[in-house]
């Protein structure tokens, strides 16, 4: 695995970003892309791809694909509502409980403020306030995807199972 | 009480050395552990479905066992390998901009050479994380969302198809093979084509024994 690195690292040409657009996409898409823009993105991207895949698997019938890509769509769509919604609330309860003044009398504001905390806001600091938010939402995630994501699931993919095979049958 | 202080306020610390510096590896670990939890809802989701008929279960259960397995495994291997990449293009100095370039000026670092650690090097300096960090992160993050389409969206639907297909199609040659050891053997008649109360108590006798054997063999 570290020859496969070492081979690719020493082939890519050498890059040095200089203020321009690129620079700015890369600074940009570590500040503000967290775990529920992620989860966001791998959403959008597995709605434009996984359904297709499922409809075109030639290796079982008509019936099981048409099933199959109607669970992927209810899984899919269910998986970004809860994902994205569970991890940007605990990143914000995060956030709003971490806070790095001292508050007196108020210990609810550091209830998530590690002791090696530095004393001002730093890029490292949001990096973890992310990290805890993320760690507490798969906590979060656990009951979530049992008590809605699962349901959910179940209605979307009977819900898209019927439109689907409705359609299958008008056409023939 | 002072107890559960100390391991929380521990936990904190833990999560703030390990992960305040390295947002991709929180995506990765934490990613690997919500498909896994996610999966598991799903295989409920489809146990407990009555609207899906048994003969989809039989393809959608082992579907799904293999979406989670293949998902969670190829997330964690594909994600950190390209999450890895990124993050030696910037600790090499492949990948550089002007800050980095500003901070190492004048001090005998080849940039670019694989043997070349920034991280390691520079890794006590104030300035040093200040110019690297948000590059880095932000190498990171692109590397680890690119890795996570990839796994998640592309190779884990094909593995899993694949994987649920051969679980059907070995169902349905099991429950084929079932029936037809289950049906009565045919009727044979004699040569002369006289077929007598004998040959009838014969036959009977000679599909009773073949019954009871399937019925042993379904136990």
């Amino acid at each position: 695995m570290i020859n496969i690195t070492e081979k690719i690292v020493s082939k890519i040409p050498k890059r040095e970003f200089n203020g321009g657009r690129g620079e700015k996409f890369i600074n940009w898409f570590g500040k503000n892309i967290s775990t529920p823009e992620n989860r966001l993105i791998i959403g959008i991207s597995a709605l434009a791809s996984q359904p297709f895949i499922d409809l075109y698997n030639k290796e079982v019938d008509e019936k099981t694909r048409i099933i199959s890509c109607a669970r992927t769509l209810g899984k899919t769509i269910s998986g970004i509502i809860t994902g994205v919604a569970v991890r940007a609330g605990f990143i914000h309860l995060t956030k709003k409980y971490s806070e790095l003044e001292s508050v007196e009398n108020r210990q609810l504001k550091n209830f998530f403020t590690p002791s090696k905390a530095p004393p001002k806001m730093t890029y490292a600091y949001k990096q973890y306030q992310n990290a805890m938010g993320m760690l507490l939402a798969v906590f979060g995630l656990i009951i979530t995807n049992f008590a809605i994501d699962a349901p959910l699931t179940n209605f979307l993919t009977n819900h898209f199972t019927k439109k689907f095979e409705g359609g299958r049958n008008e056409k023939s | 009480m002072a107890n559960i202080g100390n391991m929380w306020q521990s936990l904190k610390n833990n999560i703030f050395q390990n992960y305040s510096k390295d947002a991709g590896k929180m995506i990765v670990h934490a990613g690997a552990l919500s498909w896994f939890l996610s999966s598991l809802a799903q295989i409920s989701v489809i146990v407990f479905n009555d609207k899906i008929p048994p003969e989809q279960k039989k393809f959608l259960i082992p579907q799904e066992i293999a979406d989670a397995v293949v998902n969670v495994a190829s997330f964690y291997i594909v994600t950190k390998a390209l999450k890895d990449m990124g993050q030696k293009f910037v600790s090499t100095g492949k990948w550089s901009n002007k800050a980095i370039k500003n901070f190492i000026q004048g001090k005998n670092i080849k940039l670019g050479d694989y043997s070349v650690n920034l991280e390691t090097t520079f890794g006590k300096s104030e300035d040093f994380h200040k110019a690297y960090q948000p590059f880095k992160n932000g190498v990171a993050m692109i590397t680890t969302t690119i890795g996570s389409i990839i796994s998640s969206n592309i190779l884990t639907p094909i593995a899993r198809n694949k994987f649920g297909a051969n679980r059907q199609k070995a169902y349905i040659a099991n429950e084929k093979g079932k029936l037809d050891a289950m049906s009565p053997a045919p009727i044979v008649l004699p040569a002369q084509n006289r077929f007598g109360m004998d040959d009838y108590k014969k036959q009977v006798s000679l599909n009773a024994t073949k019954t009871s054997t399937n019925a042993q063999m379904k136990i």
